[in-house]
């Protein structure tokens, strides 16, 4: 039985037993990592900040055969404004469900877990949520090995190629299109590009018309959603708050 | 479970589909009942058929109650203006302990949670509208969980409530009684600065 320390972000939790949480912690060192979070659920547990979903916290675990048990945590950051604003919280749960759902247990990736750091923080303290959200598509997607195909059609490799075709895995021209393909103006296949090159701090340059956003919001959820074999729960959600997005492009 | 006589087995399945209850507890409950009275076994049960054939959800606050409308929502003498929200049947209970509140409530039976797949359709919140309708409720008491999925229902029902003209408050949030400032959270610590009260 082996103590490790992780530094992670709670992606998710469930209630196991009386009083105790099975908590799934995205950490730095390992990646994901499913762990016990022993009386969490009650009151004065000291673990009760740190396993709330979102936070960011330093880890103290066991490791044990079947699952892990977390010793002790300290918050490094709670990301409070996404438990404060509705729209906010949605997003992050998209984010985090999304990581989740195409991650698998002790395969660790330094570099998603700095992006989705960074992603938490824009969640959280940022104007723009859609276009971090679409970010964070892309470049998960990227960093998965199922990076869009937007040089060329996919299927015949011609400049042309001006749809989205989430079956084919990006650009296809008008000749290859089938029924599921979605028309790409210039200025949202530009910002998709740009997203797939760009930093995170980079992002703020960008001012996609709502049009275009609505585009991105058309494709790349059902893009994701078609490599990992599911629809996923917290969009229909976000769809359901989707009035109030779009009261600004700002959000 | 061949090595469990018939009858145990079954008891033992059944008592493992409770929450909470590993195969462990449920052979340890199974044994514990057939080797006691056989009076006690027929009571319990007994109060489990008539627990579930004699409770309902009460077509006023959506709780669990043996009589439509409950106890809560037929008393007269409860403050008709105030309606506190909770989660669960059981949070009835344990805010009625603190025999501080005399308002009515309404149950929602679960929390948005946005990852598990419960939207607001979910919940009672129809019924909750219903009974706003009449203008007769001033204040409605938001008391779901402090945790994000009780934070979510508590924002999305503060936006759907507050254009209908009704109050809407928060529960506080702030320090365990009997607890160590040391081992306080700083998201409860942050709250319980923000709700601070002179002395």
């Amino acid at each position: 039985m082996a103590l490790y320390k992780a530094e992670a972000v709670v992606l998710r939790s469930r209630s196991l037993g009386e009083a105790d949480k099975i908590v799934t912690l995205f950490t730095y060192e390992r990646g994901k990592v499913e762990a016990v979070a022993r009386g969490v659920r009650r009151p004065r547990s000291r673990l009760l900040g740190v396993t709330q979903l979102f936070t960011h916290g330093r880890f103290l675990l066991y490791e044990r055969k079947s699952l892990d048990t977390i010793s002790q945590g300290e918050i490094v950051r709670s990301f409070l404004p996404l438990r404060e604003d509705l729209l906010r919280m949605a997003h992050a749960a998209y984010v985090a469900e999304l990581l989740d759902r195409t991650t698998e247990l002790n395969d660790g990736h330094p570099r998603l877990f700095a992006l989705l750091l960074m992603v938490m923080e824009m969640l959280a303290t940022g104007p723009r949520l859609a276009l971090t959200t679409r970010y964070f598509e892309v470049q998960l997607m990227q960093e998965l090995g199922f990076r869009p195909h937007l040089d060329d059609c996919v299927r015949c490799g011609a400049q042309d190629a001006s749809w989205f075709s989430v079956e084919a895995g990006g650009l296809v021209c008008g000749r290859c299109r089938g029924a599921d393909a979605t028309k790409l103006d210039h200025e949202s296949l530009e910002v998709m590009r740009y997203m797939a090159r760009a930093e995170p701090a980079r992002l703020g340059v960008l001012r996609p018309s709502r049009r275009a956003l609505q585009t991105l919001e058309d494709v790349l959820p059902k893009y994701c959603a078609a490599r990992i074999g599911r629809w996923l729960h917290s969009m229909d959600f976000l769809l359901s708050l989707g009035a109030a997005e779009t009261q600004g492009v700002e959000r | 479970m061949r090595h469990y006589a018939r009858p145990i087995a079954r008891l033992v399945d059944e008592l493992n589909k409770l929450p909470g209850i590993g195969p462990k507890t449920a052979q340890r409950l199974a044994y514990h009942i057939v080797t006691g009275s056989r009076q006690d076994a027929i009571d319990l049960a007994q109060a489990i058929v008539e627990a579930r054939e004699k409770t309902i959800y009460c077509s006023v606050c959506c709780t669990i109650t043996d009589t439509d409308p409950c106890a809560i929502c037929r008393d007269e003498s409860r403050d008709r203006t105030t309606i506190c929200i909770v989660e669960e049947p059981k949070d009835v209970f344990v805010i009625e302990r603190t025999r501080e509140y005399h308002g009515l409530y309404h149950v929602l039976h679960g929390a948005i949670s946005p990852m598990d797949g419960v939207g607001p359709q979910d919940l009672k919140i129809k019924e909750l509208l219903d009974r706003l309708q009449d203008g007769a409720v001033q204040e409605v008491i938001l008391a779901t969980d402090p945790n994000i999925e009780g934070e979510a229902t508590a924002m999305y029902l503060a936006r759907l409530l507050k254009p209908l003209g009704v109050k809407v408050t928060r529960m506080a949030h702030g320090m365990p009684v009997g607890g160590d400032l040391e081992y306080v959270d700083e998201v409860t610590l942050t709250k319980a600065l923000e709700g601070r009260r002179e002395l």
